[in-house]
C-alpha cells in the first residue's frame, strides 16, 4: 500500500469517529465521509483540491513523524 | 481617529462561522479605539460602496465568500473589478476564498495599500472551527495591537498555521492539520509580499520601476509609451531621409510619425483622465 492509499484509508476512519462534523472548502459543506469519497474519487471538479491535500499530506508523512504516525494508527496499519 | 469598515455577510452554514469570527476582530477594533462601521447579515452593495467612498483610509475588513474576481455578498458581488478602486489607499483584510488571486492583484494595482487574502478557497473543518477562526484573525490582531508590519503579520500567521496544525495533528485530526496548512500555504499579503508577475512585460516593469512602480503600470501606459517611442523614432528617421531626398515617394514617413506619437499622447491623456475620475 503506497502513502496516498494509506492517508486516504486514514481519513476514511476519521471520518467514521465523526460522522456529524462538516469539512467546509469554501461554500461548499461535507462531512467528513463525504469528503473521504470525494478524495477518492478525485474527478475533475476536485482534481485541484484533492492533489493539493493529497501533496501536503504526503509531505507531512514523509516528514512529521507523528503525522505519520496518526495515519498509520488510523489505517490500522501498525 | 482609525475608522474601520468590517463587511460579514451571513447568509449559509459557512458564514454563520465566518460571521463569529469577525466578531471577535469587531470587538478587538473596538477596543483599540478604532471606529467601526459594520455590515452584517444582509449587506448592500450601495451602502457599503458609499462608506468606502467616504471613508477613504479607513481599514476594510471582510469576512465571507470570495472569487478569483470579487467578494460576495448574498445577492451577488460586493466588490469586484468594477468598483475595486475603492479599496485604494487603504489596508484590506479578507478571509474569503480566492479573491488574492485576480482581485487582490487589481486591488494592489489600483494603489491599495495592503490586501491581506487566500489565493485558493479558504477551508475549515467544524471540529476544529475555533483553530481555525485563530489562524484567520490572527494577521489582523498582530497589526492593530502590535502594530507590526504586514511582511510580519504574514510570516507569524504562517508559523502560526504549523503550530496549530501540529496540535491538531497530535490530537488525531489529521484532515483539519493539512487543511490548515493548506490555507497558510495561500495565504498572501500584497505588500508583504507584492504578487507574483505572471506577464513577462510587467516582470520587465517591475525590474525597471520597481515593485511599486512596475506593478501599477497600466497596460495602456505600456503601449501609449511603446507608440510615442516608435512614432518619435520614425518621424525622426524620415524627417533626414526625406531631407536627404525631398522628392522621395511616398514622402509621408515623417507624419506617419507623428501620428503615432499623436496617438501614443492621446492614451496617455486618456489614462490620466480615468485616473482622476476614479479618486
Amino acid at each position: 500500500m503506497n502513502i496516498e492509499e494509506l492517508i486516504l484509508r486514514a481519513v476514511e476512519a476519521e471520518a467514521k469517529l465523526k460522522p456529524n462534523e462538516k469539512v467546509f472548502i469554501g461554500a461548499r459543506e461535507y462531512t467528513y465521509a463525504e469528503f473521504a469519497k470525494l478524495l477518492k474519487k478525485n474527478d475533475r471538479s476536485s482534481k485541484k483540491l484533492v492533489e493539493d491535500f493529497l501533496s501536503i499530506a504526503v509531505k507531512l508523512f514523509k516528514e512529521n513523524d507523528d503525522f505519520k504516525k496518526r495515519v498509520l494508527s488510523l489505517a490500522g496499519a501498525t | 481617529m482609525m475608522k474601520a469598515i468590517v463587511v460579514a455577510p451571513r447568509f449559509d452554514t459557512a458564514t454563520e462561522y465566518t460571521y463569529q469570527w469577525s466578531r471577535e476582530v469587531v470587538d478587538l477594533l473596538k477596543s483599540m479605539g478604532y471606529t467601526v462601521l459594520e455590515f452584517s447579515g444582509r449587506v448592500d452593495r450601495r451602502e457599503v460602496e458609499s462608506a468606502l467612498a467616504e471613508h477613504r483610509e479607513a481599514l476594510f475588513v471582510f469576512y465571507d465568500h470570495g472569487s478569483e474576481d470579487s467578494l460576495w455578498a448574498h445577492f451577488g458581488k460586493l466588490i469586484d473589478l468594477s468598483n475595486v478602486h475603492l479599496l485604494a489607499g487603504r489596508d484590506c483584510y479578507t478571509v474569503a476564498c480566492l479573491s488574492a488571486k485576480r482581485l487582490g492583484v487589481e486591488a494592489y494595482k489600483a494603489g491599495c495599500r495592503a490586501y491581506w487574502g487566500y489565493t485558493i478557497e479558504f477551508a475549515f473543518t467544524t471540529d476544529a472551527a475555533d483553530y481555525f477562526k485563530e489562524f484567520a484573525n490572527y494577521g489582523l490582531k498582530l497589526r492593530v495591537k502590535e502594530g507590526r508590519s504586514w511582511r510580519e503579520c504574514l510570516d507569524k500567521a504562517k508559523q502560526l498555521a504549523r503550530q496549530l496544525a501540529t496540535k491538531l495533528i497530535s490530537m488525531g485530526n489529521i484532515v483539519a492539520g493539512v487543511l490548515m496548512i493548506r490555507n497558510a500555504d495561500a495565504l498572501v499579503c500584497y505588500d508583504g509580499e507584492p504578487p507574483e508577475a505572471k506577464c513577462p512585460f510587467r516582470r520587465v516593469a517591475v525590474k525597471l520601476f520597481g515593485k511599486k512602480v512596475g506593478w501599477r503600470l497600466s497596460r495602456l501606459f505600456a503601449c501609449s509609451t511603446l507608440l510615442f517611442g516608435l512614432g518619435l523614432g520614425t518621424a525622426i528617421h524620415d524627417f533626414f531621409v526625406e531631407c536627404a531626398d525631398p522628392l522621395r515617394f511616398p514622402p509621408h514617413g515623417f507624419w506617419i510619425g507623428a501620428c503615432l506619437v499623436v496617438i501614443g499622447h492621446l492614451m496617455v491623456i486618456h489614462e490620466l483622465l480615468s485616473r482622476l475620475r476614479s479618486c
